[in-house]
């Protein structure tokens, strides 16, 4: 019983050590099931970033409002779906806002500029859109102030108490920085009006008048262009009056009138290899004119540019590999020069090589595309830098370049069957359009690997198996090919084997043979000849004193039923001990004797089993026993000691 | 009789616990085995990756490869010598940390980026709380093709990062909550904050994600998760499995592993047999005795 107690308390805390170890399996590593995660809004932070934004527009920040709305991203945003049309409604008003009120801005600066240079006309002009301006800002202000409003209605239940304190506080601040954007629409219309009085006050100065003529009309890059004209106020020349020259917009010369108010320049046109410049001439008032004359400017004139145009056609492959040379050609052709133009080519952008054309216009060049040039489509670009000593433009061309690498084919040769302890030969040959040397190979099989080159296409492997429990069944080959040329991808190739463990195999059938030679010489005679028992005759008949030492002698006297009936239970008793080769030990009970030799005993287990009934209802029942039984005991006895007769002879 | 029986009986508990152990799946974060929304085998199995129990298994040429190490346990210098070898010689290595030990690799390679260690948080842009930020901000970038935004899951961020090789940012709105309250407080960095950065080794490639969570089966699907890491991860892709922390679980199919691998030998199996032999046949021996 205590090795009992002992054997289970071993097996419970070897289970429960299990168990532990199935349950413990918890984590300190800090991440949660994103399923099973709680929900939380929060309305604060941007609450408080749009009463920021509003902020930045009421100092006219306008660039660093519209930084912070860009942050704002209401796809993305872990708000309830309301909110992010409303955030999304105020973004775009707001964006409006600042965008006008950035033009509306940079229109008053002009106007400002305009009047102070006398420019009464284009001011005028300008003053006229900013009061446009103005009232669309107007509108836009009101609109924002409705979407808050709608904003702060509807956010009431979705504020969690623990969250109601940094709200309020959100909303005191945006409704404050509303306030200050009602204060910047008013302070860009009084800005508005200071500047419109300011123009009715120059509306009494005399206006200018200044022409421009350019000759000749048609001029080469480089070479000089004449340009002459006059200024006059209400038909009167002004003489000694400083011009500005501006050509494409940019201030390029200065002229000063003479005493009939013409001026004259002389230019060289500079290599701008354009078809048309456009010039044009300014006069600002200056010193005590500007109290006198209102500014002006000459027509725009435009000035043909001659120069030889310049064509360039390129040769260049469709696809290219990292580490491999790649030829790119071309032509240039022009009326001018042809011969040394400076060719550059460029890869998205950045400088691949540099190259001169040959005397016909032509260039090759083998280009090496660096190794980490990643696979896909790239940009090339081939330009053909001007020339102005040739008066020869420039040009450029695009192309599209797909840079790939290639996958190299293997072909294995392995065994489809083995049989194990044998060592495994894998033969193979590699094809890749592309040079291929030096590539590893590796054959992995059963947690084992090795390693071999590539030598002319073709490899070799051999790889002792390891010897498993597995007697047979499929395992997986696996062979890599890593190729060590940038150009080359590495690939791999799998295959089932059916592996036959011979030795295991081997060892479980000659461990069954084992076991079918010794049952086969065990199993007794007469269950070989009936197919009764186990037991062969010879060992029937063997003394066994030792057998029989246990069970108890039964004298019964006259009228002794119980005698009786225990006297045969023994005597049968004995004979079954024998033929069952069971011992009736001291401390079995009739019923565990009974149940250890009725596998043995067959069909007449039956017998012996009513016989042990009639002893334990002897020995334990307070039944009284009959005649009946007693004679009954008898009989089974009898017959049962009859059958050990037969059998043991 | 009924000792034979509880032997046979301790013997059937044990094969039976055994067999329970082996075929339990893992539940260890990260763990390659593990089907489970924290392990990788979703992970594995979509990326046809390998998975590494030493960096010894580390193929010879690097170049094409993707090695994703999670560093949750310590490197031996002999380790950071195999990554820096492997990085050098073409390979790509992707490091994925929270709070692990990313920082020795990085020391190691000499570089001044470190993960900073402390949680990003992010109250506006998250998937559910602030716990699971979104990464909505992005550089051109071949990683960030077809990327518009991710999702991190108690992720961490980057610090000392040249502009250059920042790759994606945590938005305006986040903060890195060093005090561990939940709350930004004056002092604590705000967004927008670099969470993956993008370095050129040798002739290889190191990529930093201050988030390991991404790879796990619950967040792969989530947002452009996989995307990114299809982008991130190419050519022949190993997960390392070495420096993931092992739970008891794992160390009793570690322990069953190597008695199988025990039994697998010549000698164990011939001992095995004779026994399973010895134990079936005693009864007929013992009667073939007796009868002697």
């Amino acid at each position: 019983m205590k090795r009992l107690t002992l054997i289970l308390f071993t097996v419970m805390l070897t289970a429960s050590a299990f168990w532990g170890a199935v349950a413990s399996g918890i984590t300190q590593i800090p991440h949660e099931n994103p399923s099973t995660a709680e929900s939380h809004f929060n309305f604060a932070p941007p609450l408080f970033h749009y009463s920021e934004i509003f902020g930045q527009v009421a100092d006219k920040n306008y660039l660093e409002a519209r930084a912070l709305i860009q942050e704002l991203k209401p796809d993305y945003a872990h708000l309830p779906e309301e909110m992010i049309f409303i955030m999304a409604r105020y973004n775009d008003l707001t964006t409006d806002l600042t965008q006008r009120l950035d033009i509306l801005d940079g229109k008053l600066d002009e106007c400002e500029q305009l009047l102070s240079q006398n420019k009464l006309d284009e001011a005028s002009v300008k003053l006229g859109e900013t009061r446009g301006l103005v009232g669309e800002a107007a509108g836009l202000i009101e609109n924002i102030s409705m979407a808050t409003d709608e904003l702060l209605e509807l956010l009431p239940p979705f504020v969690s108490p623990q969250e109601a304190g940094a709200v309020n506080e959100a909303k005191a601040r945006l409704q404050k920085a509303l306030q200050r954007l009602s204060d910047l629409e008013a302070w860009y219309r009084d800005r508005l009006n200071a500047i419109e009085t300011e123009a009715k006050g120059k509306e009494d100065l005399s206006a200018t008048e200044l022409t421009l003529n350019i000759s000749p009309a048609q001029v080469w890059v480089g070479e000089q262009a004449a340009l002459s004209g006059t200024l006059k106020a209400g038909g009167i020349p002004l003489p000694n009056r400083n011009l500005s020259i501006s050509l494409e917009g940019g201030h390029f010369a200065t002229a000063t009138t003479t005493k009939n108010g013409s001026y004259e320049a002389s230019f060289a046109l500079p290599y701008w290899y354009t078809p048309e410049i456009e010039a044009q001439a300014f006069y600002l008032p200056q010193g005590d004119d500007k109290s006198s004359f209102l500014a002006s400017s000459s027509t725009m004139e435009k000035i043909a540019v001659l120069f030889y145009p310049t064509s360039l056609k390129i040769e260049t492959p469709e696809k290219a590999y990292p580490g491999l040379l790649t030829e790119i050609s071309g032509k240039v052709s022009s009326e001018g020069n042809i011969a040394g133009r400076n060719i550059n080519g460029l890869l998205d952008g950045e400088p691949l090589f540099e190259t001169t054309t040959d005397d016909n216009g032509s260039f090759q060049h083998q280009v090496l595309l660096a190794e980490e040039t990643w696979v896909g489509r790239h940009k090339l670009s081939i330009a053909v830098a001007p020339e102005d000593k040739s008066r020869s433009a420039g040009t450029s061309s695009d192309k599209a370049l797909t840079v790939l690498k290639v996958t190299p084919e293997l072909k294995v040769h392995a065994p489809t069957v083995i049989v194990m302890p044998q060592r495994i030969e894998v033969a193979g040959e590699v094809h890749s359009p592309l040079p291929l040397q030096g590539a590893a190979v590796t054959l992995e099989m059963a947690g084992v690997s090795t390693t071999t080159n590539v030598d002319e296409g073709e490899f070799e492997l051999d790889l002792d198996l390891p010897l498993k429990l597995n007697v047979v069944g499929f395992e997986e080959m696996k062979l890599n090919l890593a190729p060590s040329e940038p150009w080359q991808l590495p690939t791999e190739c799998k295959a089932s084997i059916f592996v036959i463990n011979s030795l295991y195999l081997g060892i479980v059938l000659a461990a069954l043979v084992l076991a079918g030679v010794l049952l086969t010489l065990r199993r007794p005679r007469i269950l070989r000849q009936r197919g009764l028992l186990s037991i062969s005759p010879e060992e029937l008949q063997a003394p066994d004193i030792a057998m029989e030492s246990y069970l108890p002698k039964i004298k019964p006297g006259a009228g002794d039923i119980k005698g009786v009936i225990l006297q045969a239970y023994y005597m049968a008793a004995a004979g079954v001990q024998r033929l069952a080769r069971v011992l009736f030990k001291p401390q079995m009970t009739l019923r565990e004797f009974l149940s250890q030799v009725t596998p043995t005993l067959g069909r007449f287990a039956e017998l012996f089993a009513k016989l042990t009934s009639l002893a334990e209802k002897a020995l334990y029942s307070r039944h009284i026993l009959g005649k009946d039984e007693a004679s009954l005991a008898q009989r089974l006895a009898a017959e049962l000691r009859r059958i050990w007769l037969i059998i043991s002879h | 009789m009924t000792t034979r029986r509880l032997y046979l009986m301790v013997v059937l508990v044990a094969v039976m616990l055994a067999v329970l152990v082996w075929f339990y799946p893992s539940n260890s974060d990260f763990k390659g085995e593990n089907p489970s929304w924290n392990g990788a085998r979703d992970f594995l199995s979509d990326f046809q990756a390998l998975s590494l129990n030493s960096l010894d298994a580390l193929p010879a040429t690097s170049q094409g490869t993707t090695l994703i190490v999670v560093p949750y346990i310590e490197f031996t210098p002999a380790d950071l010598d195999k990554l820096e070898h492997y990085v050098n010689s073409g390979g790509k290595l992707v490091v994925l940390d929270d709070y692990g030990f990313g920082n020795a690799i990085l020391e190691h390679l000499e570089l001044e980026v470190r993960f900073t260690g402390s949680q990003l948080l992010d109250p506006l842009f998250d998937y559910k709380n602030k716990n699971l930020p979104k990464i909505i901000n992005f550089a051109p970038d071949p990683a960030t093709t077809e990327v518009e935004n991710l999702v991190f899951n108690h992720a961490t961020t980057l610090e000392n990062v040249p502009q250059d090789q920042v790759v994606a940012q945590s938005s305006y709105f986040s903060f890195l909550d060093e005090d561990q309250n939940g709350e930004w407080n004056e002092g604590e960095p705000k967004g927008p904050l670099p969470v993956i950065a993008d370095f050129k080794i040798g002739k290889g490639e190191l990529i930093l994600i201050s988030d390991p969570s991404i790879l796990i089966s619950s967040m792969l699907g989530m947002e452009d998760n996989q995307q990114f890491l299809e982008n991130v991860a190419q050519g022949q892709i190993f997960l390392d499995q070495s420096h993931l922390p092992e739970v008891p679980l794992d160390e009793a199919k570690v322990v069953l592993k190597i008695s199988r691998n025990v039994l697998a030998t010549i000698g164990a199996t011939l001992v095995l047999i004779v026994l399973i032999l010895a134990f079936t046949l005693k009864p007929i021996w013992y009667k073939g005795g007796q009868s002697d």
